[in-house]
């Protein structure tokens, strides 16, 4: 096979060529390169926004590793501080011994050892900065890609900013925050496909097959950390509802598979909860921002007759997170308030706001 | 041939504890250290040769060990038919921890007779050497949550040399298979159907109606 360019550009990227035209291809990668790199330059989150959330998203590591901080807010990195110990860090350890398990053949022992020391860090340093967080577990997981592409330093912040902001629902004091986003999985399938939906309802199946997807943005599941790194680009631009509406699109894209299984509860759980592996993830993630449009998290939640909590990080990620202007510092108050008091249950106030 | 019958047995107990490793150890024969925590849930099934050279199908299902994550016992316990309560012999923590996973495992199960509810104790990783929960305090636990006809057994295993781990579901295939009911013949095939004994308390038939085990 003649050497492509095409491939080395996307080196440690995910997506498969379908196109005949490789030279149309490597054109387009070209110009996509050369606008991520002007939208850095510029520091124009809304633009990298854009490019992450489409196509081949960001490309490769090497472009990730400048435009991510600038989506998630972290340019200046964090430092590890002396500080109380928080008391999940027992648990973290526990996970962060397992972590790193799909480290590309060959990757030396010594090499493993450094990360998972590093992860300890950046997780005790999250958590260590705002106590009130719980982590839990596939928290390691969302950190090991940080840690992966953004070093360590970087890789804090990062963290902290997705914990605080967009997956805050999974580290409050129980998991039902994020397990009512979850819930939201049944009412998209309810309106796009009746059919998966009635087959699901029949057979009993609660959304949990799809729960490590959404909290660790599939990166608990997913062996081929580019593509991984490809739906970070996407889940770190977009509301944090979005990886339920990954999970959604995921059912649906298996939905002949799916209708040919026996009605076993604990089959079609298994069957669903494993991740298919070799799916096309640009692909996936087209579709997905397109059931994103489709049914908005405010649609969606009025759809569902239950909306999450106004304090869920679905409903603040415009006011707390997506509307900073590109030097305003991140304010973490209202998110440490939040995280501070006990779980009510108020809906949303003004649905429009949402978006 | 019909469905086959299955038994469904869930795996607790805190995290890093070895569950995943004991099913691993069951079903492949083999330890590896490059393992993850399990998030959510899911299952494997295993046939299991009893002494008498019957058949039971267990559906073992595997959990996550964080106790945030025991909320979704409601959807992955449901059904049950067996337990098995998991702890590191190195870790006294996750021992005493036992006491509020099966709690919590019978609350969100909710069996019809909680006290006779099928559970056997495994205390993991023997083979490493820095003991600190003794035999004698596994046994004091499973004698106080014994019930009238469920005795509890405990195990001690190495997922990592693969000590004890067939032994160990072999029992709990037995614990929940202890009468045949029917004999059937099934073309050349024998078939015994089995009833367990909750399925006997409890005669709930939506599931899993019987338990029909291929023999010889």
């Amino acid at each position: 096979m003649p050497f492509s360019h095409t491939k080395l550009l996307r080196k440690r990227t995910s997506g498969i060529s379908h196109s005949s035209n490789e030279t149309k291809e490597t054109a387009e990668l070209q110009r996509r390169i050369h606008m991520i790199n002007n939208a850095i330059a510029r520091k124009d989150i809304a633009e990298l926004r854009k490019l992450a959330v489409t196509g081949p998203g960001l490309v490769n590591d090497g472009l990730r590793r400048l435009a991510w901080p600038l989506l998630l807010r972290c340019e200046k990195g964090g430092e590890v501080r002396e500080a109380d110990e928080h008391s999940d860090e027992a648990q973290a350890k526990l996970d962060v011994e397992r972590s790193f398990v799909y480290l590309p053949k060959g990757t030396r022992t010594t090499a493993k050892k450094q990360y998972q020391r590093d992860l300890q860090e950046v997780i005790a340093c999250v958590l260590r900065r705002h106590l009130d967080l719980h982590y839990y577990q596939g928290f390691h997981d969302i950190c090991s890609v940080l840690l992966i592409v953004l070093g360590k330093q970087l890789a804090i912040a990062a963290a902290e900013n997705i914990a605080m902001f967009l997956l805050r629902d999974a580290m409050l004091d129980s998991l039902e925050p994020i397990l009512r986003q979850l819930m939201l999985l049944d009412t998209i399938l309810q309106f796009e496909d009746p059919q998966i939906h009635k087959f699901m309802t029949e057979s009993n199946i609660l959304p949990y097959f799809g729960l490590s997807w959404v909290i660790t943005w599939c990166s608990h599941d997913i062996k081929d950390v580019g593509k991984v790194a490809r739906l970070f680009d996407f889940f770190i631009s977009s509301n944090p509802l979005m990886s339920v509406y990954l999970a959604a699109r995921l059912v649906i894209s298996r939905r002949q598979e799916l209708l040919m299984l026996e009605r076993d509860n604990a089959s079609i759980h298994t069957f669903l909860s494993k991740f298919p592996q070799n799916i096309d993830i640009d692909d996936i993630i087209a579709k997905t921002q397109g059931l994103y449009n489709k049914y908005p998290p405010a649609v969606l939640q009025k759809l569902s007759g239950d909306p999450l909590d106004e304090t869920s990080c679905v409903n603040t990620y415009k006011r707390h997170w997506s509307s900073l202007k590109s030097n305003a510092p991140v304010d973490y108050s209202l998110a440490d308030l939040i995280l501070s008091i006990p779980q009510t249950r108020k809906p949303v106030r003004d649905i429009s706001e949402v978006r | 041939m019909k469905s086959k019958d299955i038994l469904k047995v869930v795996l607790i107990g805190d995290g890093g504890v070895g569950k995943t490793c004991l099913r691993n150890q069951l079903i492949h024969r083999r330890f590896t250290n490059n393992y993850k925590a399990t998030i959510g849930a899911d299952f494997i099934t295993k046939e299991v040769r009893l002494d008498n050279g019957r058949k039971v199908m267990l559906q073992i299902w595997d959990t996550a060990g964080q106790e945030r994550f025991a909320s979704l016992g409601v959807a992955f316990y449901r059904g049950a038919d067996a337990c098995v309560l998991v702890y590191d012999v190195n870790n006294y923590l996750t021992f005493e921890h036992l006491d509020r996973w099966r709690t919590e495992f019978l609350r969100q199960a909710s069996p019809n007779d909680p006290l006779e509810f099928p559970l056997i104790v495994i205390g993991n990783k023997i083979d490493l050497s820095s003991r600190v929960v003794s035999r004698r305090q596994a046994r004091a636990f499973a004698d106080t949550y014994s019930g009238k006809t469920m005795k509890i057994k405990c195990f001690e295993a190495s997922a990592k040399e693969g000590i004890n781990v067939e032994a160990a579901f072999e029992h709990i295939a037995r614990m929940v298979t202890p009468e045949v009911i029917d004999m059937n013949m099934m073309g050349e095939e024998e078939c015994v159907v089995l009833k367990s004994s909750l399925e006997l308390q409890n005669d709930k038939s939506e599931r899993k109606g019987q338990s029909c085990c291929m023999g010889g």
